[in-house]
């Protein structure tokens, strides 16, 4: 399947999502019992097929053809640390979807949904009769629930949900019946439905009450008590390490939680470091268009593995079934290549997301003040930029394989402006020098320019050093800042200590960092190199918390020019027309032009993947994104191997 | 030291030639040598340790003469050369007319992207010849920080072609260039704080066995409490404390010192046992008596007849620096790139995609800390047979 990227920004509105029907809405097959679950049904220890289901199953048709219950999905995790990963192979199912091309949105958990003409009003219809893993039902009393007892439950704050409020104000949950529930904003919220898709954000239906409850003070007045038998000082901690939706690890840790996703933990994360095993759930909600419950795959067996390299061995003798995550990178892609044979798998392309392949950001708020005027100097930032000699890097890194160009939407998009991707890109020392010379006259016996008070001015990237291609292409920028008088160093840190200095600090000169997004919806939905406006944005930590909130002693009142950029996209994150939200991101990405606050390399040339031949219904080109999680949106639930 | 080593067999030889009449003069010489000469005429009859002594010493005249000798700037990369194999160095050019002519050179490749599998191929091209020289003038340097040259050993008459004898890394930078910088810090700084470490359980060790007392007692309280600092937090405070703006290099000479502050307990307590046992032997009293002072007593009688045991301390310590250069980067104050050492060599050297497809980058700096590391071992055990009294 191709991706088409103007369909991505087509589909992008809720408005549209209500008049698209999924792909399979409406198609209908009856239900057929497997053969693998029939003696369990028959023993009694399960019930029947049509009482598993909802009455109205989705109904998915595969991609190209259908299959057989059975099998393992062989797959592979490295470290511990890295649970979030599970989002992307078994974890996506919320109540709306991306589809498998991003265009738009489908139903999913959803049996539909509705909005109202100014994205004020969201109606969703649940699936009647639909049921947890462990065989309780679904319905919105579970809805109800999250919205009460953990979102709005000050106690248990799960960490914010910023797309639930609109206009400053939390939107409204109201439940019209057992199927029915409604949610609606102060003021309009265009992406609404979008945001609900994002990987790992919508919680609302990840919270079974009836399991959870039991740890809940409101329903439980032991809660307390139980926590400290299981040697916790409250309810409240108890609660947030049974939910987990405060925090990815301890969310997949818990495998007794029941779960409305394809796949269970038999072995959780927790439970053993060798091997996670994922088991089918016999009640999950979705039938391909022969009648065959999905998933297919019985059980997905991860492997943990210690460290990329060893993952990478296994992968070339075979014993991954599907990985474009850890070792798809550009220096294993001979490697990879010359195994197809004998691992028995092929490559398939992944489309980059990523509004650069590395992004430079100086600390526009610096607590030195000397820095801090410095880097907020446009001309400063220009001549950095074209101080770099971005094909050198390309050729190098990326064997040639992309052009050079700033953190910006790609040409392919209709939101494409090329003066945001293009300008200061040249390789220009000299020009680079003459700015400079103007900034900072003053050089030392080295030839290292100064700063105000005679001392050469050093300015310190601070990159987190399991990044080997940003090491890699500072290895050959770091001689070309020193050529124009630039005492550019690096350090590379410990992700953790990364964290802390970078995204927690406020002294650090300089990073880089890649990510944002290159294309429609998700460019509106993170725009973190165009406006800032998330910690994300690293490299205006104090602007992006006034964006959020202005009253937090640590945000920073940004210049004029800045608090504008801020406004419109507030305006467009409420905007719900699709053609008002691009001309509104038009205008936003001419501004960003206009202030130049980062620069980076290149766009990231297509990714790849590697999958085994006999996986059938995988797609061959699919983006590589965490909001779309790859490759969770293609539905691996219709994954089997022939 | 092949040099000396044949004067000194030129001397044994040469002795009873000239004074035939005495035939025994070679051992009155012993008889009457001094520990040093005694030691030196035993080292220098073991060939291998000798062989490895010339290597060390080789290895630090690369050290001290890196930018001359190394044929390019370490860090200098071209993109175009990324993987490159290493050119194996051709005599002889054949002319059109078929005539023979001497002339060192590498053959150049020719360059092929694949974009599926992201590789260059890299084909020797016959056509392509870079001539290559001796004492060619290329990158421009400051030896020592002081002198201003071009000159290298090595190189390509024309700088702007490539010569790659070891090959090229990942980004298109010369491995032999950076072997030969690497030398220079695997072999220095590492190597500082051993010898800290030595000089400090020496004299700690020698004051607290041959006092004892309440000499004795305060230095070995002071060995427990540091044996009993805990390293990993102490490392991790350090990291945290050590100011951002010193380079990797100063970070990891400051901490080597600070390890091997806390390094020389184990020597020290090992030192301080054997004067022990020494400090009443009858050579030591013999020495009292005859009058020598504590200092003579301890640096000139008890301390040399351990040299073999601190010797082989000492060589076992050197490799086990060497390797560990690169331990502590997870903690982001070990030897990491942009420094050029040995250890970041094999680092990077560490992956699949270098095993199969660019072994070149792990032979070499693997070759070179073998080749150190063996050197200094049988330095070392030289070193120690030729010092040790008691052997025959």
């Amino acid at each position: 399947m191709q991706l088409d990227r103007r369909m991505f920004l087509l589909g992008s509105t809720a408005l549209a999502g209500s008049l698209m029907a999924p792909v399979a809405f409406g198609q209908s097959a009856t239900p057929v019992e497997s053969d693998s679950l029939r003696a369990d049904v028959e023993a009694g220890n399960l019930p029947p097929i049509n009482d598993r289901l909802p009455e109205n199953p989705l109904v998915v048709t595969p991609r190209e053809r259908a299959g057989k219950q059975g099998g393992d999905w062989n797959h592979a995790l490295v470290g511990g640390g890295s649970l979030s990963m599970m989002f992307r192979y078994q974890a996506y199912e919320p109540l709306v979807r991306f589809t498998p091309d991003w265009s738009g949105v489908t139903p999913n958990v959803a049996e539909s949904y509705e909005v109202n003409d100014d994205a004020t009003e969201y109606t969703f219809h649940l699936r009647k009769g639909m049921k947890w893993s462990d065989g309780a039902p679904f319905t919105t009393a579970d809805i109800q629930f999250w919205y009460e007892d953990i979102f709005l439950d000050e106690n248990v704050a799960m960490g914010a949900q910023p797309f639930w409020y609109s206009g400053g104000k939390v939107g409204q949950l109201t439940v019209v019946d057992e199927t029915t529930f409604k949610v609606t904003f102060a003021e309009p919220n265009g992406f609404f439905v979008q945001q609900l898709a994002w990987a790992n954000q919508d919680q609302t239906v990840r919270a079974p009450k009836h399991y959870l409850s039991k740890f809940h003070i409101k329903y439980n007045p032991d809660a307390d008590k139980l926590a400290r038998e299981r040697g916790m000082e409250s309810w409240i901690a108890l609660f947030q390490n049974e939910s987990g939706l405060a925090e990815d690890n301890t969310y997949f840790q818990n495998g007794n939680r029941p779960t409305l996703t394809a796949w269970m933990f038999d072995v959780a994360p927790g439970e053993s470091t060798e091997r996670v095993i994922s088991v089918r759930n016999p009640y999950y909600f979705k039938i391909d268009t022969e009648g065959t419950q999905l998933p297919y795959f019985d059980r997905i067996v991860y492997q943990m593995v210690a460290d990329p390299e060893v993952l990478l061995l296994k992968t070339l003798q075979g014993e991954v079934d599907m990985m474009d995550q850890y070792i798809a990178t550009p220096t294993n892609r001979p490697v990879l290549f010359d195994g197809q044979e004998s691992g028995d798998y092929h490559f398939y392309t992944l489309k980059e997301t990523a509004a650069n392949a590395m992004v430079f950001q100086l600390n526009l708020n610096h607590t030195d003040p000397f820095k801090n005027e410095l880097f907020n100097t446009r001309s400063f930032r220009e001549a950095m930029s074209i101080a770099i000699n971005r094909q050198a890097l390309i050729d190098s890194v990326f064997v040639g394989q992309s052009t050079p160009a700033q953190p910006s939407i790609i040409e392919s998009d209709p939101l494409y402006v090329e003066r945001l991707a293009k300008q200061h890109v040249e390789y220009d020392p000299e020009g680079a020098n003459a700015i400079l010379d103007e900034l900072l006259p003053e050089k030392d016996d080295d030839g290292y320019r100064l700063d105000r008070n005679g001392k050469r001015l050093t300015i310190i990237f601070e990159i987190d050093q399991a990044r080997p291609t940003f090491i890699d292409m500072f290895q050959l920028a770091v001689p070309m800042f020193q050529k124009v008088g630039l005492d550019v160093q690096i350090r590379t840190m410990d992700r953790s200590l990364w964290e802390t200095r970078v995204r927690n600090g406020r002294e650090f000169d300089a990073t880089a960092h890649q990510f944002g997004a290159n294309s429609g919806i998700a460019a509106m939905l993170d725009a973190r190199y165009f406006v800032p406006h998330t910690s994300n944005s690293l490299y205006a930590q104090g602007w992006s918390l006034y964006f959020s909130e202005p009253d937090n002693p640590d945000a920073i009142e940004p210049p004029e020019e800045i608090k504008a950029i801020q406004e419109r996209y507030k305006t467009l994150l409420q905007t719900g027309d699709q053609t008002q939200q691009a001309e509104i991101m038009r205008e936003i990405l001419n501004t960003a032009a206009d202030q130049f606050l980062v620069f980076g390399v290149c766009h990231l040339p297509d990714g790849y993947g590697v999958v085994k031949n006999a996986m059938v219904n995988t797609m061959d080109t699919m983006p590589n994104s965490f909001g779309w999680p790859t490759p969770a949106p293609s539905m691996p639930e219709q994954f089997f191997k022939a | 030291m092949t040099a000396m080593h044949s004067t000194a067999q030129f001397h044994d030889e040469a002795g009873p030639a000239v004074t035939p009449l005495k035939p025994t003069g070679g051992r009155e010489e012993i008889a009457v040598a001094g520990q040093w000469t005694l030691i030196w005429h035993k080292f220098a009859r073991n060939k291998l340790a000798v062989f490895s002594a010339a290597i060390i010493v080789l290895l630090y005249l690369i050290a001290a003469f890196a930018e001359f000798l190394a044929p390019g700037d370490p860090s200098a990369s071209r993109p175009q050369y990324t993987y490159a194999p290493p050119q194996p160095i051709g005599w002889f050019v054949e002319s059109e007319d078929g005539e023979r002519r001497f002339q060192p050179h590498v053959k150049g490749y020719t360059v092929e992207v694949d974009p599926a599998s992201y590789r260059r191929t890299f084909v020797p091209d016959d056509e392509q010849i870079v001539p290559i020289g001796f004492f060619v003038e290329g990158t421009p340097y400051r030896l020592w920080g002081l002198f201003e040259m071009n000159t290298h050993l090595i190189g390509a008459l024309d700088p702007t072609q490539p010569m790659y004898l070891l090959g090229t890394d990942r980004l298109g930078r010369d491995l032999l260039s950076r072997l030969i910088y690497g030398t220079r810090v695997s072999m220095s700084i590492g190597l500082v704080g051993v010898a800290m470490s030595l000089v400090l359980g020496i004299v700690l060790g020698s004051l607290s066995g041959y006092y004892g007392g309440w000499v004795d007692t305060s230095i070995q309280r002071l060995i427990e409490v540091v044996s009993a600092m805990p390293t990993i937090p102490l490392w991790l405070g350090l990291a945290a404390a050590i100011p951002l703006t010193w380079s990797p290099l100063q970070v990891y000479f400051i901490i080597t010192l600070i390890v091997s502050l806390l390094g020389w307990t184990g020597l020290a307590r090992e030192v301080r046992g054997r004067f022990f046992a020494l400090k009443t032997e009858d050579f030591v009293t013999a020495a009292r008596l005859d009058g020598s002072r504590e200092r003579r007593l301890i640096f000139r009688h008890i301390l040399p007849s351990l040299t073999s045991h601190i010797l082989a301390v000492v060589t076992l310590a050197i490799p086990t620096m060497i390797i560990a250069e690169t331990a502590l980067s997870f903690l982001g104050i070990g030897l990491k790139p942009p420094v050029v050492s040995w250890g970041v060599l094999l680092q990077d050297a560490q992956n699949i995609r270098t095993v199969s497809s660019a072994p070149w980058l792990l032979a070499w700096p693997a070759g070179a800390v073998v080749i150190a590391v063996l050197s200094f071992n049988f330095f070392g055990d030289g070193l120690r047979d030729a010092a040790d009294p008691y052997e025959s």
